[in-house]
């Protein structure tokens, strides 16, 4: 294509013609190179005819930049140290352009034959039959090429094709071309067509062959062009230069033919793979996300949970009158609810995950029991409710199992019963169901005179998030994982739950599970570990940065008698331990400047092995284990309340 | 007389008008015969075109097939275009006609009646496009019904899509519509056609036809009768292969119906093209030596000898195309080998084709409709 050098700006650049105006006629004629230093006007005068025309428009100006209002037109911006050289720089600038235009061209031209050789194959594959008889036809007149070929394209298939990627694949394909095994000037696959294609190729050289094509000169050979399809798009295309100008031989074709669906098929095998192994990475990255997330929440949660805790404690411990110290209680029962669901949330996550894991303690079951019931008096009380304990197995038998899981489905049974009753008694019951010398099957049951549960709801409650009533129009709070993970916590323990119930009369959930018995005698340090508290008076130091929980932590820990420094931030907090002597060092973990995981580890390098605690919003398995590697001697969930302080101490110091 | 001819392959449209143009422009053509390839934006060329060789100064008939034959091989896509300058000798009428309620036949007598008062002198040949949605048998009836001038001709199409195609008068683009050409004035021609294909078998009598279906052959279903004389039951991937010989009066010459479709479950058969009544037929098989053959007797069989041929036209039907694939070009070493390897012409891939049969000595049959057939029309001047 020739172009034409035209200038709207007077006098001072040689090669390009000055022009006040210039016909739309000449821009659409051929490739335009235009200088102008109003790049604007020109825009507005030639609005209509611009679109379809293609040229480089050259304007003076600070930088060289590349700008495309229109896909077709190229604009250039010179500094003054260009402008004698403005033609050749024109004509290096054409060169490129035009090698564009070629290679655009080629692309439609490819474009318009994989569109025609895809109605070729469509109409083959119809004609597959005939096909197949051509090509035994070849065998039977013994074309050893056919056979050959065939041959390796089978070997081929299993030894290469199914085990390249996915993102090699174009290039394996072709590779196969590399054997020369046909008469080609050259073999390309123009790569992901239908998005970002590039021409990649074999042996020979169909590049510049697709230009020729398009100028139609020179020694060009027949391009035939085949489409790797998939999902009835081409894909990729297969293209192939014979040497001569003609047509692919009759079983050239029908191989191609054949390799392209050997290739697509195989292409699918290795997608679905592909997509199966995508699949399960999101999933593990949505899990790790998830679990991040939940980890955040706990944190998030407990913390001011902890604070509350903290100053419902302290208020307990300073004087109230009755009714000061009923509401008291009230609102550590709602505290205690809200930890409850907290800690429903990250069963349930855990649960999700499966790394759900029982601890294996031993324990009384009648002392379980009576601790469990006693949380309940005062809210059954203020219900209006009866709360009884009938307890069938009284024997002072140690059991091994997870106690607090175990109470944790006691809790959910008695916390149901209340929300769902207005009248009437909660009755907790033990039983034995079947009892040897190792072993025990243990029958918890709790009854209640509450609304009962209709028929069509018994197989939805213990699925997560279901409730007997609609979401807006409840009655009664919760989340509604309660039974789910009651459910869960059953089935890890080896035990079955059973449910009878009568709208309006009233529901008994029973847990039935097993449990070994214990050789080793029952734990009594829980006296000891109260003298213990109480004995001497202990130098605390105590790093956390939230305000409540640090004013509780003081308060608690100097009720107890002890004294305290504090300290804002992990970089304090190492101060004070490097320069002072505590018996005891709680931290938290999240702080500024410098958090307690880090602090720890300075300490533990100083050689200082001052027991020290950390109390955390982060409580996952994971975490805890984190916190022991450190240097933490122990890890305290947040809320914690003093009893859990006085226990600690008890058993580090 | 001067001639000259362009062939392009760039996709661009406009591009391609002003290279075609400025090629043809050299010799101040008064006629181009012009053909395309489905894929090309007609007006956008034309605009092109024109802007070169001026709209008034030239007469444009042609149309769009299934690729283009051009002297640099036979393509799938391009734009191949032949321009002839007679001084004046030849004069061209060209007439088209694509009302809508008018059938192939009305359509075609009514430009022949164009074409005809137009005429500078009585008509010496003419040249005939329409797409494929008319029907050729009428057509070729129409043209015989007002002339005796050979003609040759074709319907135009698409990338065997069947979907479209267009025939173009003066840079106007119709579809659904005859066009006709009358040559008359002071030159020579030469026309034949040919296919290659052989019959075979027993001949049978055409019992029940209706347009393009035939039912009944011999008493027997039109699927049984080409079955017991083909040998075997042909396969619908063989109906580009086999065709059926339609005998004229004479019972020796005769022209080709390919069928389009079979119907299994009454043994009709649909062709391209209608076979009439009574008619006597024969089933036909071609190998690829059999096709290239025919189109090497097609050439052999043009009368030249008496004058300098100038430019050409070839029509070639795009199942011949499909059925030699590598050995297409054949049809135009054929005539390379015969008018020189730089004689211009043009032509295209159809969907059925038109023209006579060269009975010798300058004499020609009428002007049939056919299938599966190389015609050809060669235009000179007297030596």
């Amino acid at each position: 294509m020739k172009f034409n050098c035209f200038s709207l700006i007077a006098g001072k650049y040689p090669g390009f013609e000055y022009r006040e105006s210039i016909e739309p006629s000449e821009l659409r004629h051929s490739l335009f190179v235009l200088i102008t230093d109003d790049i604007e006007s020109f825009f507005n005068k030639y609005s209509a005819i611009l679109p379809k025309t293609k040229g480089i428009i050259i304007v003076p100006g600070e930088s060289f930049s590349f700008e495309k209002p229109y896909e077709n037109i190229r604009i250039i911006r010179f500094t003054p140290d260009v402008e004698p050289a403005l033609l050749p720089l024109a004509e290096i600038l054409v060169s490129i352009f035009m090698d564009n235009i070629k290679l655009a061209s080629a692309y439609e031209l490819l474009k318009i034959e994989s569109g025609r050789t895809q109605v070729q194959y469509n109409r083959l594959l119809g004609f597959y039959e005939s096909v197949q008889e051509k090509a035994r036809h070849d065998i039977r007149h013994q074309n050893k090429w056919t056979i050959e070929a065939l041959l390796k394209l089978i070997k081929f298939r299993n030894d290469e094709l199914l085990k390249s990627s996915l993102e090699d694949y174009p290039e394996t394909v072709i590779s196969f071309f590399r054997d020369n095994y046909f008469d080609f000037k050259g073999v390309a696959i123009l790569k992901n067509y239908d998005t970002t294609p590039e021409i990649i190729i074999s042996t020979g050289d169909v590049k510049e062959a697709l230009h020729e094509k398009n100028g139609n000169k020179g020694e060009a050979g027949w391009v035939s062009v085949f489409p790797l399809t998939f999902e009835n798009r081409p894909k990729h295309l297969l293209i192939a230069l014979k040497n001569k100008k003609e047509y692919l031989k009759e079983y050239e074709t029908s191989f191609f033919l054949l390799f392209s669906e050997i290739a697509v098929s195989t292409y699918r095998e290795k997608l679905n793979e592909h997509t199966l192994i995508e699949a399960k990475d999101e999933a593990e990255k949505a899990n790790r996300l998830k679990s991040q997330f939940m980890a955040n929440i706990n944190h998030e949660l407990r913390n001011p949970l902890n604070g509350i805790m903290g100053m419902i404690g302290l208020l307990k411990m300073s004087e109230l009158d009755s009714i000061q110290k009923q509401q008291v209680s009230l609102l550590e029962f709602s505290a205690q609810s809200l930890g409850r669901i907290i800690n429903d949330l990250l069963d349930f996550s855990s649960i999700e995950k499966g790394n759900f894991r029982l601890n294996r303690e031993t324990f009384l079951a009648d002392e379980l029991l009576k601790k469990t019931v006693s949380l309940f008096d005062i809210p059954a009380q203020n219900k209006g409710l009866k709360l009884k304990l009938v307890n069938n197995y009284t024997a002072n038998q140690q059991l091994e199992g997870d106690p607090n899981r175990l109470q944790q489905i006691i809790i959910n049974f008695i916390t149901n019963s209340i929300k769902y009753s207005e009248h009437g008694e909660i009755t907790l019951r033990l039983d034995v169901d079947e009892e040897d010398r190792n072993g025990i099957i243990l029958r918890f049951s709790v009854s209640d005179t509450g609304i009962g549960i209709p028929e069509e709801k018994m197989d939805s409650i213990f699925t997560e998030f279901v409730q007997l009533e609609d979401t807006y129009t409840k009655s009664r709070q919760g989340l509604g994982l309660g039974l789910a993970i009651v459910k869960e916590l059953t089935r890890n323990m080896n035990g079955k739950i059973e449910v009878e119930s009568t709208p309006g009369k009233g529901s008994t959930f029973s847990v039935i599970i097993p449990f070994k018995k214990s050789l080793h005698e029952s734990n009594i340090t829980e006296i000891k570990h109260e003298k213990k508290a109480a004995a001497r008076k202990l130098r605390i130091m105590i790093a956390e940065d939230d305000v409540i929980n640090m004013f509780y932590l003081e308060m608690t820990f100097m009720k107890m008698g002890h004294s305290i420094d504090k300290a804002k931030n992990g970089h304090d907090a190492l101060e004070l331990i490097l320069s002072n002597t505590y018996d005891i060092l709680f931290m938290d973990i999240g702080m500024p400047e410098m958090n307690g995981m880090e602090c720890i580890k300075i300490i533990r390098k100083n050689k200082i092995t001052t027991p020290a605690v950390v109390i955390s919003g982060y409580t996952s398995e994971n975490e805890i284990q984190k916190f022991m590697s450190a240097g933490f001697n122990r890890v305290l969930s947040k809320p914690v309340d003093i009893n859990n302080l006085k226990e600690v101490i008890d058993s580090l110091l | 007389m001067k001639s000259g001819y362009s062939f392009i392959q760039t996709p661009d449209s406009y591009e391609a008008g002003i290279i075609t143009a400025e090629k043809l422009k050299t010799i101040s053509p008064e006629i181009v015969f012009i053909f395309f390839s489905i894929h090309y934006s007609l007006e956008e060329f034309f605009e092109a075109f024109y802007s070169i060789i001026p709209e008034e100064k030239v007469i444009i008939w042609g149309g769009t097939g299934d690729g283009v034959y051009s002297p640099e091989g036979v393509f799938n896509n391009g734009v191949c275009a032949v321009g002839l300058n007679s001084g004046g000798k030849i004069s061209c009428s060209a007439a088209v006609c694509d009302t809508k309620e008018l059938s192939s036949y009305n359509r075609t007598e009514l430009c022949m009646d164009e074409v005809i008062k137009k005429s500078a002198g009585p008509l010496k040949a003419g040249l005939v496009l329409s797409d494929f949605v008319n029907d050729g048998v009428e057509i070729s009836d129409g043209i015989n019904k007002k002339t005796a001038a050979p003609f040759t001709g074709a319907l135009t199409g698409d990338d065997w899509l069947f979907k479209k195609g267009f025939v173009i008068l003066n840079g106007k683009v119709y579809q659904d519509a005859v066009l006709i050409a009358g040559l008359s004035g002071d030159f020579e021609y030469a026309c034949n056609c040919a296919s290659g294909w052989k019959p075979m078998g027993r001949s049978g009598i055409v019992n029940q036809s209706e347009g393009n279906i035939i039912k009944y052959i011999d008493n027997k279903t039109a699927f049984d009768f080409l079955e017991s004389e083909f040998g075997f039951p042909p396969k619908e991937a063989e109906l580009g292969v086999i065709s059926i010989a339609v005998y004229n009066d004479d019972g020796d010459s005769f022209f080709l119906r390919t069928p389009s479709k079979i119907d299994m479950d009454t043994g009709f058969i649909t062709c391209f093209g209608s076979i009439p009544e009574n008619s006597m037929v024969r089933v036909c098989n071609a190998t690829k030596q059999d096709v290239t053959e025919g189109a090497e007797k097609c050439i052999q069989g043009l009368n030249t000898a008496n004058f300098r041929p100038v430019l050409g036209i070839v029509i070639s039907c795009g199942g011949r195309k499909w059925i030699l694939q590598d050995d297409i070009t054949k049809e135009i070493e054929f005539i390379k080998e015969k008018f020189g390897a730089d004689f211009p012409f043009t032509g295209f891939a159809s969907f059925g084709e038109f023209g006579p049969f060269h009975l010798g000595n300058g004499k020609y049959t009428e002007t049939y409709f056919h299938n599966v057939t190389y015609s050809v029309m060669i235009i000179g001047e007297k030596i």
